[in-house]
């Protein structure tokens, strides 16, 4: 009797144990149904041990209606499932097989077609199934639908790829834009600069290297002080500063300090270059010794020429003529304007000097126009030379010129006046104390 | 301050006017001359500006006043020596100093003195020692 007691005993234990397993059966049904992964499991005939809900979704059928059914009685194409090495395809039945020896197969990038003939991409990873003596019983598979991901992926890797090519496009194109900059800088006569705010080099020509000196090496560490001698600091920092605060642009001529340490003239031009929120101080600058030096040649040559040729009009213009001892003539020739009449005097005196002349013959003969302003200059070059203790006569007046003296009202007193040359000659020599014999004897 | 030696040559009193007289020195040379000629009764004044490169209107107006001083006291002035510098300068300024009689350097002035003339123009009256140029004397 006990043992039919123990036995309904037991019957109800099992019954509370089934239920139990079939909660959990449930459960775990429940849980790889709700998965949108596929899971799935085949005996060693290759038959489906297990499906779940989106496995058989994915092939248009139940969970119920896959199992004990082989892949080509589900409908799969045949050289999908036992595989056609003309179009590599591998099959799923050698990967079965392949995990039923044991093995792990982990495909992470597997197409295949699904039910509304769409193509996805799945990761699968397909495992054996082992009983408790580590028997293989069954192929155990996990396919994780991941096409929107490889298409992200793809998506990515495409838009990756564009933006390398734009990229190297506009690196090329940067490139391009350096190569042609560097060409018009390195082609100007003059010096190229470009410094930043904070006065270091960023930009130059070969031009500026050569006249400063400057490795490539060094030009990282130049600045712009460097060329900068000491007493033109005062001067050009403001200037610089105003430009780079200020824009606009300035042009100057200032000494720059050259790579043999001496002083070299430069016309430079800067203006102010902003990029960005980086604020540069651009410019180009010309040596001016070579411009300097024909300068002051051609200024000294036109200076000697000029020279040359004022001291020959000096000499023709105000010749001075000793006649006799004590007594010179100077003839007048052409207008007498004020920087004549200064001449005139200044010949004269030198000629008193040199001749110890104690009378001067002024020979007006060949002055065309006397008017106020020449008697004045005459008056002056008379007293000058009274004040240097020689008398002067006037000779050669034309009749018309005294004519226009009278009829200008023309102050002429004072100044001693005689007809010609021959008269004054004889009234000299008579002032003198010597007389000439009319007759030659 | 050294304002220029005055020294008596016969008739004659010679003042060497240095160069670069300032103004207050030019008034103390003034006096010192005035009453040398009072002391030497002397009759001409001779006034020798080589030395003399610089002029301004004072100075013009230093040798005119000594010229009328000296007038006063009966004596005359000669003025030599003028360089052509001053002179222009002095012609510039209008100063042309019509009453003083210059001459050309320091013999002239001798010659000059000894001439006796008074009147301002180089006339003369004593002939000169040699014939000029072997033209004959009447």
């Amino acid at each position: 009797m006990t043992t039919i007691n123990e036995l309904q005993k037991r019957i109800t234990e099992l019954e509370t144990e089934l239920t139990e397993v079939r909660l959990n059966a449930q459960i775990l049904r429940s849980v790889i149904d709700a998965t949108p992964d596929w899971i799935l499991a085949k005996d060693q005939n290759f038959r489906y041990l297990l499906a779940n809900q989106g496995y058989a979704e994915a092939i248009g059928r139940q969970p119920s209606e896959l199992l004990g059914k082989d892949d080509l009685e589900l409908g799969f194409p045949e050289e999908l499932v036992l595989g056609n090495p003309d179009k590599k395809i591998v099959g799923f039945r050698t990967d079965d097989r392949k995990v039923l020896a044991g093995e792990t197969i982990h495909n992470p990038y597997d197409p295949a077609t699904v039910a509304d003939g769409s193509l996805r991409v799945f990761d699968t990873l397909k495992m054996p199934l082992r009983d408790e003596a580590g028997q293989v019983l069954a192929v155990l598979g996990f396919c994780r639908d991941i096409t929107e991901r490889e298409q992200a992926r793809k998506a990515l890797n495409q838009a990756y790829t564009e933006i390398e090519q734009q990229v190297q496009q506009r690196t090329a194109e940067l490139q391009r834009e350096k190569n042609i900059s560097d060409a018009i800088i390195n082609s100007l006569p003059g010096i190229f600069f470009m410094y930043n705010a904070q006065g270091n080099l960023v930009r130059c020509n070969k031009v500026y290297q050569e006249t400063f000196g400057h490795t490539d090496e060094n030009l990282p560490n130049v600045h712009v002080l460097n060329s900068i001698p000491e007493d033109q600091r005062n001067l050009l920092i403001p200037k610089m500063q105003r430009i780079l605060t200020e824009g606009g642009q300035a042009t100057l001529e200032i000494q720059l300090k050259t790579r043999t340490g001496e002083h070299t003239p430069f016309y430079v031009m800067g203006q102010r270059l902003v990029v960005g929120e980086e604020l540069y101080l651009v410019g180009t600058g010309i040596d001016l010794t070579q411009q300097k030096r024909i300068e002051a040649e051609r200024e000294h040559l036109q200076q000697e020429v000029i020279d040359a040729q004022q001291r020959a009009i000096a000499e023709l213009s105000t010749p001075v003529i000793p006649i006799m001892d004590k007594i010179i003539v100077m003839p007048l020739v052409g207008s007498v304007d004020t920087m004549r009449a200064r001449d005139i005097t200044r010949s004269l005196l030198a000629g008193i000097s040199a001749h110890r002349a104690k009378v001067v013959i002024l020979d007006v003969t060949g002055v065309a126009i006397m008017d106020t302003g020449v008697v004045n200059h005459l008056n002056k070059t008379i007293q000058a030379a009274r004040l240097k203790g020689a008398r002067t006569i006037v000779t050669g007046l034309s009749d018309s010129v005294a004519e226009a003296i009278v009829d200008l009202g023309i102050d002429w007193s004072g100044i001693e006046t005689l007809s010609d040359l021959r008269t004054g000659l004889v009234t000299a020599l008579d002032s003198l104390g010597v007389k000439l014999s009319q007759n030659g004897s | 301050m050294e304002t220029g030696t005055i020294q008596k040559l016969e008739s004659l009193l010679l003042i060497s006017v240095p160069r670069d007289l300032m103004d207050e020195e030019v008034l103390r040379l003034r006096r010192e001359v005035a009453q040398e000629v009072r002391r030497h009764r002397s009759g001409w004044v001779l006034l020798d500006f080589s030395q003399v490169d610089i002029c301004d209107s004072f100075f013009g107006r230093f040798i005119q006043s000594m010229a009328d001083m000296t007038g006063l006291m009966g004596a005359k002035v000669i003025v030599s020596g003028l360089q052509d510098a001053v002179i222009e300068t002095l012609v510039e300024l209008g100063m042309t100093l019509p009453a003083i009689q210059a001459v050309l350097d320091l013999d002239e002035a001798l010659a000059f003195s000894r001439s006796g003339q008074s009147n301002g123009h180089i006339t003369p009256t004593a002939p000169l020692e040699e014939p000029l140029f072997g033209l004959t004397e009447v």
